[in-house]
């Protein structure tokens, strides 16, 4: 149970790729976080810096404040559980025993702990099976097990659901949680599945590209995203994202979006000196949207109608040159013409660059 | 049709060629074992009786027996251990493994005969090269291929030069094809290098091993190429193993029925032990 602390970490594979970018994270004890972005953003890099099994080109780890970045895996004291299920061939028993044995602790203790983690994970009558034989779901549970069994510091699981068949990745999940609330264990969970993300963690950190995006709770993350990846990365579908350029006109400011206009004169003073251009967003389902005109309502045409599951629809509007997607459960048919409105709580405004300004 | 008729018959030219390259003369040993037969005199029906001497009578083949599983267990209890601990020190290793692994397979490289006259010369009494260092070490020097004991020897450690490398061939082979997260997982458990090796790797490699063990017992009770060039078969009957007596009882003596026996007995041993091994080892090979 530690609190884990990234400083300044960059890292370069075999002198070419830049994996990781000047990275800095503070994950606290007994928090649950999720490393979620696009396959090659670094999140399995982090990770297997933070295990030990790769030392940062750059940067350090601190462990409670220890710099633990010259330490290996066993020193650090780390469990960790990877996409490919590792099961040794032994018994279930054994397998779980492993990291203890390998420490030496009396066989009393062992047994003890062995058989109490087993319990927690529904494995006590695989026990003395051997563990290679056993169904994905259960091998993975036998790989956690023995990470668990351990007390480690730290948590580390990379993709561990990937290759378990969808029952029983409910079933883990629901342990995960269990787990964490009990143990009160540092987790790390790294995936780039996000509706998993956004159920197991307390905090997510976004990456893209060697960076790290966002820092946040799930709820902050979709509120309020710190750049357009975010904002586009985050939900199903993500943000709408739509370019616009500031006017300004009798002593109010604009957003054009050439065939509507959005007033922001309450933000005059967050907007000046940000420049002329904008990068404008706001979710599917926060759009208004009625099937006859209203004032204040933008018209648009639907041009692809998308059933989701319950009544819910995604709607793919086009205003002239923008395209927007809404999410309701308005019955909507291909061709028709809508009215949107947009909630000016809703919107969210983004500099050129993609840095959340409102 | 008549394409059909043409498929027909070509498909039994393959049967019909077999037939003859291996069958005919595989029968034809059989048939002669039966006979007291040299080369040049009239071939005489006796039955078993080239056996019953040959169980019997003959020491020189009984010396050969034992020499040969001797051979056998001697070569193979030091090719595998050694085979297995040189292939997990190159699967550790990250820089030049490549080249390593290429100067480690040299010996595997080149004929068994070949090996057998290099051989010869190096443990020459006077000037081979490996009573040199090992006078420079304070040993005397050894009367390899004088000595009946030391040529025994001799031939066991031109086969473990060249056959271990087989072995650490397949074992790195089957190291490597291994998922890298095993290794992870059993490096941040904490385990030693000799308990990774021990506990995790060698189960997962042991069908493996097993197929190499059985290919490199058969390839050793045959031993033929290395001991014929470094010995003959010498000094005197010292390294006759079954392969070289029967080389020498059909080709240097003529004596072909009594040499058809032995091929007879030594293929009927061979059958037999590799049943019982199969027997045993099936639960190793499929991991149910």
């Amino acid at each position: 149970m530690v609190e884990i602390y990234l400083e300044n970490i960059t890292h370069i594979y075999e002198g070419r790729t830049l994996a990781l970018n000047n990275i800095s994270l503070r994950i606290p004890n007994g928090s649950f976080t999720a490393l979620l972005g696009p396959s090659g953003c670094g999140k399995t890099t982090t990770l297997r810096i933070i295990a030990g099994l790769i030392r940062p080109t750059k940067g350090k780890v601190y462990f409670d404040g220890d710099d633990v970045t010259y330490l290996t895996p066993q020193e650090r004291n780390v469990a960790m559980v990877f996409q490919f299920i590792v099961v040794y061939d032994m018994s279930v028993y054994k397998n779980i025993a492993f990291p203890l044995k390998v420490r030496g602790l009396p066989q009393k203790e062992i047994d003890l702990r062995v058989k109490r983690i087993a319990e927690k994970l529904g494995l006590t009558q695989y026990l003395d099976l051997p563990a290679h034989k056993l169904d994905a779901g259960t091998r993975q549970k036998v790989a956690l097990a023995r990470a668990l069994v351990r007390e480690p510091n730290v948590f580390l699981l990379d993709e561990p659901l990937t290759n378990v068949d969808p029952k029983s990745r409910l079933e883990i999940r629901a342990i995960l949680k269990e787990i964490q609330r009990d143990l009160k264990q540092t987790m790390i969970y790294v995936t780039h599945d996000q509706a998993e993300a956004l159920t197991l963690a307390e905090k997510i950190a976004v990456m893209n590209k060697g960076r790290i995006l966002q820092y946040d709770t799930p709820q902050r993350l979709y509120e309020y995203p710190a750049n357009t990846f975010v904002a586009w990365f985050i939900g199903n579908p993500g943000m709408n994202l739509i370019n616009a350029v500031l006017v300004e006109k009798n002593d109010r400011i604009w957003l054009d979006f050439k065939l509507f206009k959005i007033d922001i004169s309450e933000y005059r003073d967050i907007i000046k000196g940000k420049g002329e251009k904008f990068i404008v967003g706001i979710r599917p389902e926060y759009i208004r949207v009625l099937k006859t005109p209203q004032d204040n309502y933008i018209k648009g045409r639907c041009y692809l109608v998308e059933r989701l599951s319950g009544k819910m629809r995604l709607l793919h509007v086009e205003i002239g040159e923008i395209d927007l997607k809404i999410k309701t459960p308005l019955n909507v048919k291909e061709g028709e013409y809508v009215w949107l409105n947009l909630p000016k709580e809703k919107i969210r405004i983004f500099d050129e660059k993609g840095d959340l300004l409102i | 049709m008549a394409s059909r008729k043409l498929i027909n018959i070509i498909a039994w030219l393959p049967v019909i060629y077999s037939f003859a390259i291996i069958i005919m003369p595989f029968a034809s040993m059989i048939y002669y074992s039966l006979f007291d037969y040299d080369l040049g005199r009239e071939p005489i029906f006796i039955g078993p009786g080239n056996f019953i001497t040959l169980i019997l009578k003959d020491s020189v083949f009984h010396k050969a027996f034992c020499l040969t599983l001797l051979y056998t267990a001697a070569a193979l209890a030091i090719e595998f251990p050694l085979g297995l601990i040189i292939a997990f020190l190159l699967y550790r290793i990250s820089y030049g493994r490549t080249l390593f692994t290429i100067i480690v397979i040299l010996p595997l490289t080149i004929a068994p005969a070949v090996a057998g006259i290099i051989w010869r010369l190096l443990f020459d009494v006077s000037y081979g090269h490996v009573n040199y260092y090992l006078s420079l070490i304070g040993i005397g020097r050894i009367p390899w291929l004088i000595s009946p004991q030391w040529s025994i020897i001799a031939c066991i450690i031109t086969d473990i030069w060249q056959w271990t490398p087989f072995i650490i061939l397949v074992a790195l082979a089957g190291l490597l094809a291994l998922p890298k997260e095993l290794l992870e997982s059993a490096y941040v458990d904490g385990a030693s290098a000799w308990v990774t090796f021990k506990d995790i790797l060698f189960p997962r490699i042991k069908p493996l091993i097993a197929i190499v063990l059985f290919l490199r017992l058969v390839d050793a009770l045959k031993a033929f190429d290395n001991i014929y060039t470094m010995t003959g078969g010498g000094p005197g009957t010292s390294t006759t193993t079954i392969s070289i007596y029967n080389y020498l009882s059909l080709m240097t003596f003529y004596h072909v029925g009594y040499g058809c026996a032995i091929s007879v007995i030594f293929l009927v041993f061979i059958i037999i032990l590799i049943n019982i091994i199969i027997r045993r080892v099936r639960h190793i090979l499929w991991r149910e």
